[in-house]
């Protein structure tokens, strides 16, 4: 189970066993969220499918961005 | 268990930041004598590779996406060129392992287009995009000759890396 807080202080609990995500005590759609881990296999975040964005482990908020578009 | 076993067989062949640090006393001489500033980062996600993808079946798990971020570095040498190099890492939240990271690496200078990015690329650890891939042209896929084939990194690349594990642990905490 891991734990964080946004800096608006919204609390995320991840459960890595059962793939569910809550905010503040609600379950998210797993429609809409998705858990993301390293390529190493380490728990980075919360991936928010409909605005492109990751909520990472330490409460912060990162756009994604496509590999193509890296220049 | 069967996972572990997975990983000796499939594990990835990707150079780390560590074996890249130690592969050219020359080349990081050169490097120390580069300033390096960082200009954006990004952040992907993309499908696990076969060996994640095993994984997360053998795990009972959905397969999934892996995040991987990329810097962008100015490198400024001592004869004031300046060359953008690209890193990308997979996130490590063990500050202690920054160095077992498996990397991608890519510069613009000449010396790495034709030097290193062929020995990277038989490693898996070529940054490529449609863009890298545009400017290095055939130059990824032929192997150097002589000595020219004996450089992994360019110093701006060697300079780069050496800047991010100085500073890995405080890219890690404000990711």
């Amino acid at each position: 189970m891991e734990e964080f807080y946004t800096k608006k202080g919204d609390r995320y609990l991840v459960d890595l066993e059962k793939e569910r995500v809550y905010k503040n005590n609600i379950l998210l759609p797993s429609s809409e969220v998705e858990i993301v881990y390293s390529g190493s296999g380490e728990f980075v975040g919360v991936y928010y499918n409909g605005a492109n964005n990751i909520i990472t482990r330490t409460g912060n908020t990162v756009t994604l961005t496509s590999e193509a578009d890296i220049s | 268990m069967a996972s572990s076993i997975l990983s000796g067989l499939f594990g990835s062949r990707r150079y780390t930041l560590n074996e890249l640090m130690a592969v050219d006393q020359a080349r990081q001489e050169k490097a120390s004598r580069c300033s390096v500033r960082l200009l954006d980062t990004f952040y992907t996600l993309k499908d696990e590779d076969l060996l994640g993808r095993i994984k997360s079946i053998l795990k009972g798990k959905k397969t999934r996406k892996a995040f991987y971020i990329t810097y962008k570095l100015q490198v400024k040498s001592e004869t004031k060129n300046i060359y953008n190099v690209f890193i990308q890492l997979d996130p490590d939240f063990d500050l202690s392992k920054g160095g077992e990271n498996h990397v991608k690496v890519y510069c613009h200078c000449a010396d790495f287009k034709y030097r290193s990015a062929y020995i990277l690329g038989q490693r898996d650890s070529l940054f490529l995009n449609g863009k890298t891939k545009s400017d290095l042209g055939d130059a990824y896929k032929t192997a150097g000759q002589g000595k020219r084939g004996t450089t992994v990194l360019c110093k701006h690349a060697f300079a780069a890396i050496s800047w991010l594990l100085q500073n890995y642990n405080n890219l890690m905490r404000t990711l």
